[in-house]
């Protein structure tokens, strides 16, 4: 196996490459999928206190954001759809 | 106009402690006032590097606790103008410190110095703390392993989150040979991968070894080593130093004894 990835891929160094790229995004956001979705239901509550959305358009991800030293560093990107602005009568 | 830099890494056993030595020296040759801070507290070695652990009196813990003046503490260099020595103490530890004292001490020795360099201790908790607490700037030193880049990345996130706002990379070890044939990450794959401004690389040297054995940093001699440090310190005032071929610095004499000894 090691042999053949040699051949195939170049050497260890390259694999090296690929495996800290993974490592290092799973590093940098820690967390795993059912904690985005626990975030996504918990911000559509908070909003929908305040206006009207559509709950099942929401789209949350982890995107990788210039720092104030350039380098990416891991931010949350929220995209609700938003039906009527205004409060719905809660308040 | 002083300037406070860090040199960090995470993992332990990349260089630190060999590259504090090797930009200390360097700097002090270039003319500027250098004092170097071992904030290891517990596990000190620059002393060793530097060959000055035979004359420690005061250490870093004495001078915090009030038990001696700063200046008692210091320890020249006699070998160069200008560089000092802060030792740690080896009998306490990390919690003998803390950040708020140690911004103070760096504060006290600002006007004395132009650069006042602290090797961090490995890990992330409070002797990280405490070395950044003080620091302008950082260096962060890696070695082309994936250990060693992960570590670095880790440190790199703490150091923004700190506010610290100059972040330098300095990729230690690099065996070109390695590179050369695919089984080690290049410099630019490294930088690539941290994406920090990368202030310098170091080739892996067995020179090193040797100057770690006598006490003698590098910086200032011809060794590749040694003259990829002195680029650093160039950068670092200012001097715009091309990278150095790593690969291309190997003379065709040691290419060739390394040849025959393989065969």
């Amino acid at each position: 196996m090691r042999l053949l990835s040699r051949f195939l891929k170049g050497g260890s160094g390259e694999l090296a490459k690929k495996r800290l790229k993974l490592i290092l995004a799973a590093d940098q956001t820690d967390c795993s999928p059912e904690l985005i979705e626990m975030v996504k239901e918990d911000l559509a509550a908070a909003v929908s206190r305040y206006m009207e959305i559509d709950q099942g358009g929401i789209e949350i991800q982890i995107r990788q954001a210039a720092a104030g030293t350039g380098r990416k560093i891991p931010a949350l990107y929220a995209n609700i759809p938003i039906l009527h602005m205004g409060n719905k009568g809660t308040f | 106009m002083s300037e406070v830099i860090v040199i960090t890494s995470g993992k332990g056993g990349v260089g630190k402690t060999t590259t504090s030595a090797n930009v200390g020296t360097g700097l002090a040759i270039l003319g500027y006032r250098v004092v170097l801070i071992d904030t290891d507290i517990g596990l000190r070695n620059l002393d060793v590097v530097m060959g000055l652990e035979n004359r420690i009196v005061y250490n870093l813990v004495d001078v915090v606790e009030g038990n001696c003046r700063i200046k008692q503490a210091l320890i020249k260099d006699k070998r160069y103008p200008n560089l000092y020595l802060l030792p740690s103490a080896q009998t306490r530890d990390k919690t003998a410190v803390n950040p708020g004292q140690m911004k103070k001490l760096v504060n006290d020795l600002r006007g004395d110095f132009d650069f006042i360099l602290l090797d961090c201790p490995a890990g992330i908790e409070r002797g990280f703390k405490n070395a950044v607490a003080g620091a302008d700037r950082a260096f962060v030193v890696t070695t082309p392993e994936v250990s060693a880049i992960r570590d670095a990345d880790r440190i790199i996130g703490l150091l923004e989150a700190e506010d610290m706002n100059e972040i330098d990379l300095i990729v230690n070890r690099v065996r070109m040979d390695m590179v050369r044939r695919g089984d080690m990450m290049s410099v630019g794959d490294v930088v690539d991968i941290l994406a920090v401004n990368m202030i310098g690389a170091i080739p892996d040297d067995e020179d090193i070894v040797i100057s770690t054995n006598q006490g003698e940093p590098l910086a200032g001699t011809d060794s590749l080593a040694g003259q990829a440090y002195m680029s650093i310190c160039r950068r670092l005032v200012g001097e715009s130093v091309p990278l150095m071929n790593l690969e291309a610095s190997k003379s065709i004499f040691r290419r060739l004894s390394g040849l025959l000894k393989r065969a």
